[in-house]
């Protein structure tokens, strides 16, 4: 997201009483008591079961109503089709064309903030969903039956949605900027890669049916949806209710592909928190090896950020194998595959926490953008000004660069503090000897303690 | 003498690592120190005796 020009803001330093890599130390002993405080209380699961309680019969039945349902899906189409016409034909200003902001940081980053507290709230909304449900009605009423799909490969689950996801965020960070200097990413590209998303998309959805290819494929969809999981509503057989905040994540993971789902989540916001401070000077020095072999110098910083996009992939995915590989040792460990599954869950508010801290103050900026010019004017041509704000803009005195400082170290804090929660909860099902339980959630301490410090040092090396 | 304490920066991710050095040191510790008394407990002993207290 560093194409979007208020990098001035997100660099000021803060005012801190005690050196940045203290807070480390301090979320570091935060989670060992934390650890031992769930080894102590906590002896049985309780999360496996949502307990999912119906809400008012009155308030439900409206919100689910078909005809709240039509209008979700309309607004969610005609503000997919208003951000792809502002690419194509609005300014080509990143800053000024409703299309970047709307995709990249109102949907990319809102959808997940809201949707961990308020739950799948994605999924009325989400256009392609809409359109694909509407063609099979339309089969439906034509040909007087239901459509017939293909049958979808299990083995697959929600692998092409984890290289969605990747693909995404490249097209973002590496292709639109890469190394911190804007080569690529313009309204017009961003428009047409929604385009392209929105055919793929809907064959997709054609050969496997929508929601089949919703709760697997779509990128969207299964993103959304996985911090969605942590939300405390949910619909059921029609009906809206209230459940355990948390609960729905743990059984979230049992597709193959889940896990890298949430560990590409939390590998790209590392990369895009790195690439210009932490891993600047390796990023500096790899570009320039390329470039001086005689790659040009675009390919050179595409190549170099894809390359250490993947690495933060792999880095993040093998600290998990590692904690993961801990808790075999235990006895009575269930197999390999059982435990990379069963704890990946437990990972979704890490990958919230480093969406929080990395792109907080990033989505309370921008939005003041989206919710006054942007909205306004669209296309950033300046002879719009449908609410009459066109004129507004961003107060970047809002929030204050400490204030930004103490809500990522609380994000960080407070979703280590819950995946490890959730891991001890998981392990509680697999060992059902509490004692057991809480020595092979060793690793998984370490495993939090490391993507704490991690997160923090992002950060710390960011904003210095 | 003037200490290079000009590139201090570049190593301040040591004081983010160590946290992680520590806790895994500790991990290790006391892994090592249960596997030795599990092999301390002679073969006629139960193991699981300290497993007795499950709720």
């Amino acid at each position: 997201m560093s194409f979007l020009p208020f990098a001035h803001a997100l660099v000021a330093r803060q005012d801190l009483p005690v050196p940045a890599w203290l807070f480390a130390w301090g979320a570091s002993i935060v989670l060992i008591a934390s650890f031992f405080a769930l080894a102590a209380a906590w002896r049985k699961p309780r999360f496996e079961e949502a307990r999912w309680r119906p809400l008012g019969a009155g308030l439900s039945r409206t919100l689910v109503s078909r005809p709240v349902q039509v209008l979700c899906a309309l607004v969610g189409v005609f503000l997919l089709g208003v951000a792809i016409y502002s690419g194509l034909r609005g300014t080509e200003a990143p800053d000024r064309n409703f299309a970047l902001t709307f995709l990249y940081v109102t949907a990319w980053l809102g959808f997940p903030f809201f949707s961990a507290f308020l739950g799948d709230i994605f999924r009325p909304f989400n256009p392609w969903r809409a359109v694909g449900r509407a063609a099979g009605a339309g089969f439906r009423a034509i040909a007087g039956q239901r459509p017939a799909h293909l049958t979808y490969p299990e083995k697959l689950g929600r692998w092409p949605a984890a290289v969605g996801l990747l693909a995404m965020v490249w097209l973002e960070i590496v292709y639109g900027s890469s190394g911190g200097v804007a080569v690529g990413l313009d309204p017009h590209a961003a428009a047409t890669a929604a385009l392209v998303y929105s055919g793929y998309t809907l064959a997709m959805m054609a050969l496997f049916g929508t929601e089949v290819w919703c709760a697997r494929g779509e990128v969207f969809s299964v993103y959304f949806g996985m911090f969605s999981q942590l939300g405390c509503f949910a619909v059921e057989s029609g009906k809206l209710g209230r459940r355990r905040p948390l609960a729905a994540a743990t059984h979230w993971a049992t597709l193959p592909g889940s896990a890298a789902v949430v560990i590409a989540s939390i590998a790209t916001t590392s990369f895009d928190g790195g690439q210009g401070g932490a891993f600047k000077s390796a990023i500096e020095s790899t570009f320039h090896w390329f470039a001086d072999r005689g790659v040009d110098l675009t390919t050179s910083l595409r190549l170099t950020d894809t390359i250490f996009m993947l690495l933060c992939f792999a880095g993040v995915g093998l600290v998990y194998a590692l904690g993961v590989r801990g808790m075999r040792t235990i006895r009575g460990a269930p197999s390999l595959a059982t435990l990379r599954a069963g704890f990946a869950h437990s990972l979704i508010p890490i990958a919230l926490a480093y969406l929080v801290a990395h792109y907080f103050s990033l989505f309370v900026f921008q939005e003041q953008a989206q919710f006054t010019y942007l909205l306004s004017d669209p296309l950033g041509t300046a002879h719009t000004d449908l609410f009459g704000t066109a004129s507004g803009g961003i107060d970047f005195r809002l929030v204050s660069a400490t204030t930004i400082w103490y809500v990522q170290v609380g994000a960080l804090v407070v979703g280590h503090v819950l995946g490890l929660t959730l891991a001890h909860d998981r392990a509680l099902v697999y060992w059902p000897n509490y004692r057991d339980a809480s020595r092979s959630q060793y690793w998984m301490l370490a495993v939090m303690v490391a993507f704490t410090c991690f997160g923090l040092y992002l950060l710390s090396a960011g904003n210095g | 003498m003037t200490l290079p304490l000009a590139h201090l920066g570049h190593f301040l991710w040591i004081f983010y690592l160590l946290p992680v050095i520590f806790v895994i040191a500790g991990i290790l510790k006391t892994t090592l120190s249960e596997k030795r008394r599990k092999e301390d407990v002679s073969p006629g002993d139960d193991v699981g005796e300290e497993d007795s207290d499950d709720d």
